[in-house]
């Protein structure tokens, strides 16, 4: 009895089958799939992408440098790599590589602490090598551009160190080793200089020079006069660099440009982000982007609120009605400038404010600008078109971002 | 022996303090400051809201209504320029960090108007170091904060410095004295 049932339930499936089978237009069996498969990168990337630098304060031992096409229409994420405890990033252009300076605890946010600048493959994304940076003394901050610096050939690294006492690492890249340590009392950062050297923002708002041989070894120490009021309209230490010309914000909205060009860092003179500075006194010159000249009290305000194109275009995040306390908060505008002339010559309205902006190389570049929800918004840079949002939980906690060289 | 150690280090963090406490008020013009090392997230400024506290996490009180608000809330008094993690939220209070984690011996300090008696106390925000970063209740009040050049008034750094651990859990808001009147 029990094979007879058996029986006439084969009997079904199989009719089912085959009637199914008749129904379905002949179609080829999907091929046999190989394992393991891992993609791989071009070492030089297109000038689309961009490197989203993820701190993740919610996990701060596990942060993340995502590498993003942030032009492609789909695909955007590309890959990643580690980036723990108050990172810093940096990548070559001489050399496919790319320099993750980070601290490891052997027991995750316990035991023994191991500071570490990590060198990854542009290709691979493996770690081709590490240096080890002995006496746990990196500064573990909020990425600024001038904490971790490559000198003009990408021989050295220059690190800044807090303890809080304040000195700055000098790293041989090339034979990957430390090579020396400079004491910087009362400063932060090392831009680097022409040749070897490099320079800091010091606390009584003047800059340091520090000269340096071919060896690392120092040569000599001399410091600007004051020239920033810290107490009255403090520098924002975090500036753009433009054909070796750092720019730097003001809380009260005026930029102080630092020339880091020659053996010495040359302070240049102050001047207003306005509309009306320079000749562009007519909005008919604005090349007709800007629908009306702002209005009302603007002020820079963002993390990385700054950023420029390869034409030397300054782009800096505005904030409306905003006061001097609100320099980190971001804001609803990108105010572009030419910093040679001071003359506005653009404005974008953002989708969303934004902490963080970054534009793409390339003659069309796109202008990437974090929301608040940590994805990221694309526009077309010269037009302010918005293109596309890129995200998915992509970011956590993002505080900087790198065009691809 | 003992007590002439803890006189001088009594001493020592007296006179820090007065001395960090002249700097932040000589460059604030006398208004505020603190914090830990959080910067001003937008997602950070929403979670602050209106400042009556965050979704899921319930209001609480010192119990002193010469302290008063809810020190799991962003705008509570003491808070004026915090910029991290509230302990209070994590397993401590406003003055005392969660089990397990150590405090800062090193920060820097800021002065925040008690609004019960009007006074300007001043305010030490150590850090509590050594468990994973606690995540809940994000709070960031920028007043008065300086650049990385200044970094006894910048609030971006991890200042769990002197500590076993430089990993980041929370931050506390503690008085340690009143501000003179300048």
């Amino acid at each position: 009895m029990a094979f007879r049932r058996r029986g006439r339930l084969m009997g079904m499936v199989g009719a089912a089958a085959l009637s199914g089978w008749a129904l379905a237009p002949a179609m080829a069996e999907l091929p046999i799939e190989p394992t393991p498969n891992v993609l791989s990168l071009p070492s030089d990337y297109p000038d689309s992408w961009v490197y989203l630098v993820d701190s993740n304060f919610f996990g701060i031992e596990s942060g993340k440098v995502i590498i993003a096409d942030v032009g492609a229409e789909s695909h955007q994420m590309k890959g990643e790599i580690g980036y723990a405890q108050f990172g810093f990033f940096t990548q070559a252009k001489t050399r496919p590589e790319t320099y993750v300076v980070e601290t490891f605890y052997s027991r995750g946010s316990r035991g023994q602490r191991t500071d570490v600048i990590s060198i990854y493959d542009n290709a691979s994304l493996l770690s081709t090598g590490e240096i080890i940076l002995e006496g746990n003394k990196r500064a573990q901050i909020l990425s600024e551009p001038g904490a971790f610096q490559l000198s003009h050939d990408e021989r050295f690294a220059y690190l800044f160190y807090f303890t809080p006492a304040a000195s700055v690492g000098v790293i041989d890249l090339v034979n990957r080793k430390v090579v020396n340590e400079i004491d910087i009392p009362g400063c932060a950062h090392a831009y680097a200089l022409k040749d070897y050297g490099f320079a800091s923002l010091c606390g009584n708002g003047s800059v340091v020079t520090t000269r340096l041989d071919s060896n690392g070894k120092l040569v000599s120490q001399t410091m600007s006069e004051p020239f920033n009021d810290i107490d009255a309209d403090p520098m924002y230490s975090r500036g753009e660099v433009i054909n070796g010309v750092g720019y730097f914000p003001t809380y009260g909205g005026s930029v102080q440009p630092i020339d880091f060009s020659g053996d010495t860092a040359v302070v240049g003179k102050l001047w207003k982000l306005s509309a009306d500075e320079g000749d562009a006194k007519d909005s008919k010159r604005l090349f007709g982007l800007l629908k009306s000249k702002p209005k009302g009290s603007w002020l820079p305000s963002g993390w990385q609120l700054m950023t420029s194109d390869d034409e030397g275009r300054l782009y800096v995040i505005m904030r409306a009605n905003a006061t001097m306390d609100d320099h980190d908060t971001g804001g609803g505008e990108v105010w572009v400038f030419n910093p040679k002339t001071h003359e506005l010559v653009q404005t974008i309205e953002l989708d969303a404010e934004s902490s963080l902006i970054e534009v793409t190389h390339g003659a069309d570049p796109y202008l990437v600008a974090l929301r608040p929800d940590q994805s990221v918004d694309v526009y077309k840079a010269k037009t302010g078109e918005w293109i596309r949002n890129i995200g998915g939980g992509m970011l956590l906690t993002s505080f900087s971002a790198q065009a691809a060289n | 022996m003992k007590d002439f150690d803890k006189l001088s280090e009594i001493a020592v963090r007296g006179l820090a303090r007065f001395s960090s406490r002249r700097g932040v008020l000589a460059s604030l013009g006398g208004l505020l400051g603190g914090g830990a090392f959080f910067p001003a997230l937008p997602v950070a400024r929403a979670q602050e809201g209106s400042g009556s506290g965050y979704p899921g996490v319930a209001p609480q009180s010192t119990g002193n209504p010469e302290d008063p608000g809810d020190p799991a809330s962003c705008d509570y008094w003491r808070y004026c320029a915090i910029d991290g993690f509230l302990c209070s939220c994590c397993g401590g209070s406003q003055s005392a960090c969660p089990p397990g984690t150590e405090m800062s011996p090193i920060t820097w300090i800021g002065t925040c108007t008690n609004p019960a008696d009007g006074k300007r106390y001043i305010i030490s925000y150590n850090d509590c170091c050594g468990k994973p970063a606690c995540g809940r209740c994000l709070c960031n009040r920028n007043e008065g904060e300086r650049p990385m050049t200044r970094p006894q008034s910048n609030n971006d750094i991890n200042w769990c410095l002197g500590t076993s651990t430089a990993a980041y859990t929370c931050s506390t808001a503690v008085i340690i004295g009143v501000a003179l009147e300048q």
